[in-house]
């Protein structure tokens, strides 16, 4: 059943399109990668699913309806758009005031400290926090309302790998509970270890809504070949539809082909072979591939 | 909404620099009323309504006060990206507004019934001890209503500047600018003069008397009203990015 509902939104900011007739969904329970190059549309996409732009055409709901329209949105969807506070206020009593707001009992505040390990940090003005302890500030406010569905712009964004180790099993652990998490990211590492599924974007537009392992495999398998005769076995593999390319001395990368085929191949073809193995399929190679590619169309799985 | 007002007014227990504005303003009130009452019976400065005006002095040191804490608290929303959260918490944005008009109409009453209550008794004791009387009783009502209301209207349009601002500084200069040009251009315009912001806050006060209380009152309310709702569909409204 689908929570998250995106249909042909489009947002225009004076001449430049933000987001350009994007369509997707997001299933319960699910955690979702959504991901895109810097400026591709991420955060205004987030950023109309919880009404804070409107959209110039098309719709954002959640659960069927628009975020305005909710009934306590606090307790239904736990946002962070950016991990903001009153500097001169305590991470207890930026907690606080937002409880109130949500009207959930303040006690949560401590509650949310102590989940997201900032509980000895309580009594301390948020704006001496470091990047990572404003983001843990930031998760504790998104889930003050323990709501079943996440939105997280970047929230890996400038944490050391200590940081990101800490996100990664915190995700993992709200996911465990059923929750549905969506969770924008850059960079495809910090979330690959996370999430089910990716959502892909680039200048405004879907790339691919696919899960993460189709997304790596559908690159389809990479091999790389070390030959006397690589011209010759170039050849004989795009005779055979594989694409094949050179790349340095006497070495092919073959894309598409298994190694069983390109071995047999070369046998028929009395082709000497100095190496044949597969290269690791590289997930960040994947996603730059498709995000660098700007005229490549939609593909929705 | 109640819950929203209740935020507003954690928001202001929790900042340390709301004590101190309110430590700074007790000490105003304290220093007018002391200082001023004491120089009561030189030169003239004898009757009771002469005497009041000390106190309405104080009034007017609270007017700023809450005209630049309404309009910090409203612009500090954008200028520290909370404001997101406040949305976030209560789509209906004029709800979010109108919960910090109503926080700090609440403050003004509370912070004007405290200052004048500080300063009247001092001052009533200390121009006692000269032989004098502030004569605090119909006219101490009519003077404390003016307070209270001069107060609130400052308060809420502190929030509504600071809304239609979005930046503190910008805001303290819009505030300030307004009382400034107002005093400058004020002899050129003649009876309108009487309608600008300030002009009418010291109507309302009783430091002129320029047009009557009451409808010094109405047009600040209208005044008020006004620009909340340009604030509102105008500003308020936008997209936060």
């Amino acid at each position: 059943m689908s929570i998250i509902t995106i249909q042909n939104l489009t947002k225009d900011f004076g001449a430049v399109r933000a987001v350009d007739d994007l369509s997707f969904e997001i299933d319960e329970g699910k955690v979702v990668g959504f991901l895109g190059p810097n400026g591709s549309g991420k955060t205004t996409t987030l950023r109309s699913l919880v009404g804070l732009v409107t959209p110039t055409s098309g719709t954002a709901t959640i659960h069927g309806v628009p975020y305005a329209e909710l009934e306590s949105p606090l307790s239904q969807i736990g946002v962070m758009l950016e991990a903001a506070s009153h500097p001169a206020r305590t991470a207890r009593n930026h907690l606080r005031v937002l409880a109130a707001e949500a009207r959930v009992p303040l006690s949560r505040a401590d509650e949310m400290l102590e989940l997201v390990d900032l509980a000895d940090a309580a009594r301390r003005r948020s704006g001496g926090f470091s990047l990572g302890m404003t983001q843990r500030l930031g998760l504790a406010a998104a889930l003050l309302g323990d709501p079943q569905i996440l939105v997280l712009d970047e929230p890996a964004n400038g944490l050391d790998p200590e940081g990101i180790r800490w996100l990664r099993d915190f995700l993992r652990n709200l996911a465990s509970e059923g929750r549905t998490v969506l969770l924008s990211s850059h960079v495809l590492s910090e979330v690959a270890q996370t999430v089910d599924e990716v959502v892909v974007i680039n200048h405004g537009k879907l790339i691919t809504h696919s899960p993460l392992a189709a997304l790596s495999s559908g690159a389809g398998p990479r091999v790389r070949v070390r030959s006397p005769h690589y011209e010759r076995l170039s050849a004989v593999l795009t005779e055979h539809g594989h694409d094949a390319t050179h790349d340095g001395p006497d070495t092919l990368v073959v894309v598409g082909a298994a190694q069983e085929a390109i071995g047999q191949l070369a046998f028929d073809h009395g082709v000497v072979l100095y190496e044949i193995a597969p290269e690791s399929s590289n997930l960040e190679d994947v996603f730059f591939d498709l995000t660098s590619t700007p005229e490549l169309e939609a593909v929705a799985s | 909404m109640i819950a929203l007002v209740h935020s507003e007014l954690l928001k202001l227990r929790t900042l340390r620099s709301t004590a101190w504005a309110a430590a700074a303003l007790l000490a105003i009130a304290l220093l007018t009323a002391g200082l001023g009452m004491g120089d009561a019976g030189q030169k003239g400065y004898s009757t009771p309504e002469q005497l009041r005006e000390t106190i309405l002095a104080v009034g007017y040191a609270a007017v700023f006060f809450l005209a630049v804490m309404g309009a910090i608290a409203a612009a500090g929303e954008y200028r520290h990206r909370t404001i997101s959260q406040r949305f976030l918490a209560s789509p209906a944005r004029r709800r979010v507004l109108l919960a910090k008009l109503t926080a700090y109409a609440g403050v003004g009453v509370g912070t004007a019934l405290v200052i004048t209550a500080v300063a009247a008794a001092l001052g009533q004791a200390v121009v006692s001890s000269k032989g004098y009387t502030l004569d605090l009783g119909d006219a101490g009502l009519r003077m404390t209503a003016g307070i209270v209301l001069a107060t609130v209207f400052a308060g809420m349009l502190g929030v509504v500047v600071g809304a239609i601002t979005r930046n503190p500084t910008t805001a303290m200069v819009a505030i300030f600018g307004v009382w400034i040009a107002g005093k400058i251009i004020g002899d050129w315009i003649g009876d309108a003069a009487q309608y600008l912001p300030f002009a009418l806050i010291e109507n309302v006060l009783g430091l002129t008397a320029g047009i009557a209380w009451g409808y010094a009152a109405l047009a600040l309310a209208g005044m008020t009203a006004a620009l909340a709702v340009v604030a509102q569909r105008v500003f308020v409204s936008r997209d936060v990015t």
